[in-house]
């Protein structure tokens, strides 16, 4: 699958994510566009609401409020993981990185706000090595990945993962640039 | 981009049994013995769909220890024994000279006889003769030239030849957003290429029955790496393994055909587990938490070597198919995979990283010394063939990709281009036993 197609398969996921957060689809959806971007002309707004009545408004932003701050907070997620969907890796190596965990840091925070949410963790080797060694390097990987999300406290269930040894690659090229950049565990969200 | 490939150590290198080509250089010659194969004599009526003798010309230049000399450079075309003046091709510096003919074969209608006499100029003997019988169409007629032509191989060098051998490989060709894999066949000279097999899902692991007439390999099937298992005369498919939520690849056919030997993470780790082709039983061989795959079979079905990183990196250890009793074999460099016995089994071939350079090492059973045979600028493993006359290997000049046949005294004898974004790991068959 292409970067684009994944992004776009995370952006399909919020949307639902998102209304099953509480209330139709439609309303989240627009209530999170106003509150995002119209700052200066909802003031004049509210000025004249409070004018209305006053005593009233505390119960109702409490809600909204939650509401409008956990849909912020899974946008950012969503943003933040779009440039964080692939993990590199060393020559040879399956350990985690210091900086994959950052970028999986992300996803385990987004799996866990979204128990419903399938993952695939998808393992790749450089060409270099033979191709059935890089098969279990790659899904070696893959695992060394699943298992640093359910220290995450992701749920075993919501990850699959499959070996795509050197089949696949990132980079079709064969200079060390190219290498690095095939050496990954791709996150893909079903 | 450029094959740099280096012969580091040839003939020397492994027993005469297997590099015997340094006895056929026998008295004293350096290099390719240099053979006339005199254009056959036909019977009047035949127009054959192939020609015999140009393809034993062919194959005997590719195996790169032989140079047959074009006809055209000939100062005579002998019909028979009685017409040869042994002094001409003495002139022409020639060590043996082939007489052959096409006759029809009385007794059986639509059949030919093809048959040779060779002589050696130097003592101007006659040396043997051979002779098959097939009919005319074009298959037959190769399957007849590549069969003369391991003949007059294995008479002049003492070793068996490799030209009724097959070799497969892999092409992928970028279409759009998906990538598509082919599996092609064809003889080990590099004529006569097929496609039998063509998907979307990447194919890994080619191997070849010990009679040539099934493939396996591994492959992607609904997200799983499944081992399928391929009658070439049909096309028939066969689940070898399945399992699921598993990666299941790398099959190896016993010698005898009765059992595969493969790898799999159904008990949850690479472990390699062999089937029962008769009764469909799977037994495991190997228990280990490390990566334990890449199976290949000793010549006699009794020992089977794999690649394991259980001991840190990834190594040739051998098992015991009857008990399971696993040793380590290599101990130098710190990658070694993909190991494969010599059809004497006396040697282990494996894909062995030295000083950040990937080489093509030999292990000698006997002593247990490895030595390099080839080493290679970029990752491309080579295929051998079964006499380790010859390796094949894939690789891309000036762009395109190219499959190359290199000699064991390291010269290219042959280069084919090949249609496709690029080539996987070829893979030579066994001989046809």
């Amino acid at each position: 699958m292409s970067k684009s197609l994944l992004i776009k398969a995370i952006a399909l996921t919020a949307v639902v994510a998102l209304s099953s957060c509480g209330g139709p689809a439609v309303k989240a959806d627009n209530t999170s566009s106003t509150g995002n971007n119209n700052d200066t002309t909802n003031t004049d707004l509210d000025i004249e609401e409070v004018k209305m009545d006053p005593l009233v408004l505390p119960v109702v932003d409490e809600a909204a409020e939650a509401k409008m701050k956990a849909e912020q907070k899974a946008k950012m997620l969503m943003d933040a993981i779009a440039d964080n969907m692939t993990v590199y890796f060393k020559f040879d190596q399956s350990a985690v990185t210091a900086e994959a965990r950052d970028s999986l840091d992300l996803h385990a925070e987004y799996l866990n706000l979204n128990m419903d949410q399938q993952v695939v963790l998808e393992g790749h080797a450089d060409e270099r090595g033979t191709p059935e060694y890089n098969l279990g390097l790659s899904e070696r990987r893959a695992n060394a990945v699943a298992a640093y999300l359910r220290l995450q406290g992701v749920n075993k269930a919501q990850i699959s993962i499959i070996a795509m040894g050197e089949e696949s690659p990132a980079d079709f090229g064969q200079t060390n640039a190219a290498h690095a950049k095939n050496r990954r565990v791709e996150v893909i969200y079903q | 981009m450029n094959i740099k490939f280096l012969i580091l150590l040839v003939a020397t290198i492994m027993s005469p049994s297997i590099w015997a080509i340094d006895i056929l250089v026998t008295e004293g010659k350096a290099g390719a013995a240099k053979i006339s194969i005199v254009p056959f004599e036909q019977s009047a009526p035949l127009t054959l769909a192939l020609n015999i003798d140009e393809l034993i010309r062919l194959n005997l230049n590719q195996s790169g220890e032989f140079l047959a000399l074009d006809p055209a450079n000939m100062m005579s075309q002998p019909r028979s024994e009685a017409d040869i003046y042994f002094r001409n091709w003495s002139l022409l510096k020639q060590n043996f000279l082939i007489l052959g003919d096409v006759v029809v074969n009385s007794a059986k209608p639509g059949e030919v006889r093809i048959s040779i006499s060779a002589f050696n100029v130097d003592t101007s003997k006659k040396m043997f003769e051979e002779f098959v019988e097939t009919t005319t169409d074009e298959y037959s007629l190769r399957k007849a030239g590549n069969e003369l032509s391991d003949r007059i191989y294995e008479h002049i060098t003492g070793v068996k030849g490799i030209f009724q051998t097959k070799i497969a490989f892999v092409t992928r060709e970028i279409v759009g957003n998906d990538t598509l894999q082919k599996i092609h066949i064809m003889d080990a000279n590099g004529e006569n290429v097929h496609v039998v097999y063509q998907d979307t899902a990447p194919i890994i692991s080619i191997t070849w029955s010990h009679d040539l007439k099934y493939i396996a390999y591994a492959t992607v099937k609904n997200g799983n790496w499944v081992v399928l298992s391929q009658r070439l005369a049909t096309g028939e498919h066969f689940v070898i393994a399945d399992y699921k939520n598993a990666t299941n690849s790398a099959p190896a056919f016993s010698p005898d055909g009765r059992y595969i030997a493969f790898q799999s993470t159904k008990d949850g780790n690479y472990e390699i587990y062999i089937k029962d082709l008769v009764t469909s039983d799977v037994r495991r061989l190997t228990r280990n938490r490390a990566i334990d795959t890449e199976p290949s079979w000793s010549p006699d079905g009794k020992k089977i070597v794999f690649t394991s990183d259980r001991g840190g990196s990834a190594q040739v250890y051998e098992a015991d198919v009857s008990n399971g009793r696993v040793v380590r074999l290599t101990f130098d460099g710190k990658y070694n995979a993909k190991p494969s016995y010599s059809a004497d089994g006396r040697y282990v071939v494996t894909v062995s990283l030295q000083n950040d350079v990937y080489s093509i090492a030999a292990l000698d059973m006997e002593t247990g010394k490895m030595r390099i045979i080839s080493s290679t600028e970029f990752d491309e493993s080579p295929s051998i063939a079964p006499n380790a006359s010859n390796l094949i290997y894939a690789t891309k000049k000036n762009g395109k990709s190219v499959l190359s046949w290199v000699s064991m005294d390291g010269k290219i004898t042959k280069s084919m281009p090949v249609d496709a974004h690029d080539i996987r790991e070829p893979s030579w068959s066994p001989y046809n036993n």
